[in-house]
């Protein structure tokens, strides 16, 4: 094989154009490709993704206070009577009252959550302590319910978990419940329960509880799976917000229910009563990305495609070029199989040199792309796949050309015209 | 013109010879075509929607400076975009002693909520409404199709606000509610409570976004309501930042949760001078910036769109690159061919241009075909990614665009084999007949 690298090398160097063409080609296709693998990896995570909800089960149900502002005593009396009222209809596995909709799409804004030094273990070293809180702090996105939320959207336990629990709690401290996601970036494993969190103007609260992840509001956001759950009665003065979870199997016959129910609560007649049908497939994010996902896969193949040209053109002009010489060879004694390993072995070179060049244009382009949009960085298994898909696109097209070469009979050497 | 028919005869019989090449640059180049005029429509669409055309001098926005957001909020790049968008609003009880300096001459604060709204006897929906003064619409120039804004002056201590049950509908909200005709004089009941019309805005240009209304964009439906309606209806203002719900707008309006924006004329530079002294004093972290500079903010196009688009432009030019080669290929199995011609007494820009022409009519050919092929392809697109308000379609000055850009690939593409084959010297091939 070495001994064919300079005749290759040689061969090259004389029609510099075409190869100079076809390794800016395979640097520029392979760059495109492997972000290409970053956006579609990110809108298939999306499309395909799971709140962590039991969706199939749920009904989000909310009682505006149409006409009239409730006072809020009178709103927490009502929203306590409700949710015993949803509880107890026949099919209903849990209800909750919560502050917002988690699904299917809300703009929000997340909190800064800090671990407070201490909590059950009492003070610290305070100077310490601040550091690690600043350290430690993450954005999460709040959820005010009361206790029975965890049954209510079906979420799975982890540690604790115990909104529900009588023990007294220093003034001004409440009840949270927090997802995986965020006990991994603000503690050590297995030391959120039974510590403190500064919740911004929420407050102060206390983790007894971490359950399995799961996703609300915007999803086009990172990081929606950090969700802190506060322990509260969620009330306004124009609207209360209930989700109630169903068995299997009766989620449309309790739906049906549920705005008679609220009618008879008392105090409760004559408010609006929305019991909207929730679809998952029907959640805007769900189709874009899943439509972005189709897009970016046609934009690869035809990246693909347009490689698959470029490597058939070089090994087409090489061929037509050394018409005569390969002719020469034949004649000489090589075999067709001879002829096939060159033209291959000639495209693997411009190729393998396209690909280092491509490397190289990959980081460089990623780091305006990293500054447009932080979640676009382009992995080493990015950019791995994208090469061995080149590569080996690049030999297939080159294939059908060597295999033409390799039928010139020995007699062209003698050709002129 | 005798000579360009010949050139076109004998390009026309060179791509017969291969027709398998000259179909799969068409195919490629087509593809290539139809998917950069696809992503090119896309960015233009969005690109527009983002744009705040009109320029207000004069006018100035109060907001929390940078430093005044909290540290980790405001330094966290993955939430770059909901501290640009938090760092709009100020908390009610800042925007209340900021109203107080009685500096500007025109001033407004404002703030929307979704409120239940419709007809008399009809059932009321959730329509967005905004809270603000009369001097919001004086202060960005907003045009009325009939009548014309409430009057009021901002609160200051002591002062009376005349206009109260009055309400300002946008066109959109007018066309729903009264069919698009006069409404002044009607009235539209807003959470119970009966308001008159006294004025409706005229029709924006379809797919822009007022500077004065960020969330909404003029496809949607708007109310505009006296800010000392709020204490009345009680609202829950939409963002509210952090977003706790204390739950009672007395509550609300006294806390630390963000949710107004507040505008003012500050016509020269000692008004402003003052204002900003006052402001200042209020809050150190508070900054005053003029209206144009929201520009930018509102101008930004999401990443998706712009790196769809670079990626398509680079996908076109890998593409037009193939085409160079392949001419070039073409060119050199036919060098002695040319070489015959040549010494035959065809010049060197006879050759030159002849092959000029290939590159060019292969380009143009496949470019056109992609055009052509990105009215659906567009169409497409906007069902599998159904990401705007209002529907995408190829328009003509976009296809103009991607044809005069295809125009100068098919240019570029043609020039350095057009140049390569004409440089053939005739004696080179001549000793091998």
């Amino acid at each position: 094989m070495s001994s064919q690298l300079g005749p290759i090398v040689r061969s090259l160097r004389r029609h510099k154009g075409p190869s100079i063409l076809l390794l800016v080609e395979v640097a520029v296709g392979m760059a495109v490709l492997s972000h290409l693998f970053v956006m579609g990896e990110m809108y298939r995570g999306m499309a395909f993704s799971r709140s962590g909800l039991d969706e199939q089960n749920l009904i989000f149900v909310t009682r505006h206070f149409a006409g009239h502002r409730a006072p809020l005593d009178r709103a927490r009396e009502l929203a306590l009577a409700d949710q015993v009222a949803l509880a107890r209809i026949d099919g209903v596995t849990a209800a909750a009252a919560v502050d917002e909709l988690p699904l299917p799409e809300i703009e929000a804004f997340p909190l800064v959550l800090r671990p407070v030094a201490g909590g059950l273990a009492g003070a610290a070293d305070v100077g310490n302590a601040n550091a690690d809180a600043d350290a430690n702090a993450a954005t999460a996105w709040p959820l005010r319910a009361t206790a029975d939320v965890v049954a209510a959207l079906g979420l799975r336990g982890l540690e604790g978990v115990d909104l529900t629990s009588r023990d007294p709690l220093p003034s001004g401290v409440r009840r949270a419940v927090i997802t995986r996601s965020l006990a991994e970036r603000m503690f050590a494993p297995g030391g959120a329960l039974g510590r403190d969190i500064d919740a911004e103007v929420m407050g102060r609260a206390r983790v007894v509880g971490v359950v399995d992840d799961f996703r609300i509001r915007m999803p086009f956001l990172p990081d929606t799976k950090s969700v802190v759950v506060l322990a509260d009665v969620p009330v306004s003065e124009s609207r209360l917000i209930y989700v109630v979870r169903t068995q299997r199997g009766q989620r449309d016959r309790v739906s049906g229910l549920i705005a008679g129910v609220l009618g008879r609560v008392p105090g409760g007649s004559g408010d609006a009563v929305d019991v909207p049908t929730f679809d998952h497939h029907a959640m805007r994010f769900h189709i874009v990305a899943r439509g972005a996902t189709i897009v970016i896969a046609w934009t690869g193949l035809i990246v693909l495609g347009v490689a698959l040209v470029g490597a058939l053109a070089l090994a087409s002009f090489s061929v037509a070029e050394r018409t005569r010489q390969i002719g020469v060879r034949r004649a000489l004694g090589a075999r067709r199989g001879h002829i096939v390993r060159y033209f291959l072995l000639e495209n693997a070179v411009v190729t393998s040199v396209g690909l280092a060049l491509g490397l190289l244009l990959t980081m460089m382009i990623n780091l305006p792309v990293r500054r447009m949009s932080p979640i676009m960085a382009v992995g080493w298994g990015h950019i791995v796949t994208a090469m061995v898909i080149f590569w080996g696109a690049g030999l297939l097209s080159a294939l059908v050309p060597a295999r033409r070469a390799a039928r010139i009979p020995p007699t062209a050497a003698t050709r002129s015209l | 013109m005798r000579r360009l028919f010949y050139s076109l005869r004998l390009v026309m019989r060179s791509l017969r010879r291969d027709p398998v090449y000259s179909a799969v640059m068409m195919v490629t180049l087509t593809l290539s075509v139809s998917l950069f005029v696809t992503a090119l429509t896309a960015f233009r669409r969005i690109a527009l929607m983002q744009q705040v055309e009109q320029r207000y001098p004069g006018v100035y926005r109060v907001q929390p400076g940078a430093s005044s957001l909290a540290p980790f909020y405001a330094d966290n790049s993955e939430y770059a975009n909901i501290v640009r968008f938090a760092a709009l609003f100020l908390a009610a009880p800042t925007a209340r002693t900021l109203a107080a300096t009685g500096i500007p001459p025109a001033a407004s604060t404002s703030f929307l909520a979704q409120l239940a709204a419709g007809l008399p006897g009809q059932t009321p929906v959730l329509r967005p409404v905004r809270f603000c003064h009369a001097d919001l619409l004086r202060l960005f120039s907003m045009p009325f199709a009939h009548g014309g804004p409430w009057r009021d002056r901002p609160d200051l201590a002591g002062g009376s606000t005349p206009s109260r049950d009055v309400v300002v509908l946008n066109a959109v909200t007018n066309d729903e509610l009264f069919g698009g005709g006069d409404s002044v004089g009607r009235h539209v009941v807003v959470q119970g409570r009966a308001l008159r019309v006294v004025g409706v805005l005229a029709p924006a240009p379809p797919a822009t976004r007022d500077l004065w209304n960020f969330n909404p964009l003029p496809a949607h439906g708007l109310l505009l309501v006296p800010a000392a309606l709020a204490d009345d209806f009680r609202p829950e203002p939409v963002p509210l930042i952090p977003p706790v719900r204390p739950g009672n707008w007395d509550q609300l309006a006294a806390s630390a949760s963000r949710f107004v924006e507040v505008w003012v004329s500050l016509p020269d530079a000692d008004t402003r001078r003052r204002y900003q002294q006052a402001v200042a004093a209020v809050d150190a972290g508070l900054v005053v910036v003029a209206a144009d500079e929201q520009n930018p903010f509102f101008n930004q196009i999401p990443p998706a769109y712009t790196l769809f688009l670079g990626f398509t432009t680079a996908v076109l030019l890998a593409n037009v690159l193939n085409v160079v080669r392949l001419l070039l290929a073409k060119g050199m199995a036919r060098s002695a061919e040319i070489g015959i011609h040549r010494a035959l007494g065809a010049t060197r820009d006879a050759i030159f241009a002849r092959q000029l022409i290939e590159g060019v009519l292969v380009v143009l050919a496949g470019s056109a075909t992609g055009v052509v092929l990105a009215v659906p392809t567009v169409a497409l697109f906007d069902r599998l990614v159904p990401d705007l308000p209002t529907p995408l379609t190829l328009d003509p000055s976009t296809a103009l665009l991607s044809t005069l850009v295809c125009v100068l690939l098919s240019l570029l593409a043609g020039i350095y084999p057009a140049w390569r084959a004409a440089s053939v010297p005739p004696t080179r091939y001549l000793g091998r007949i």
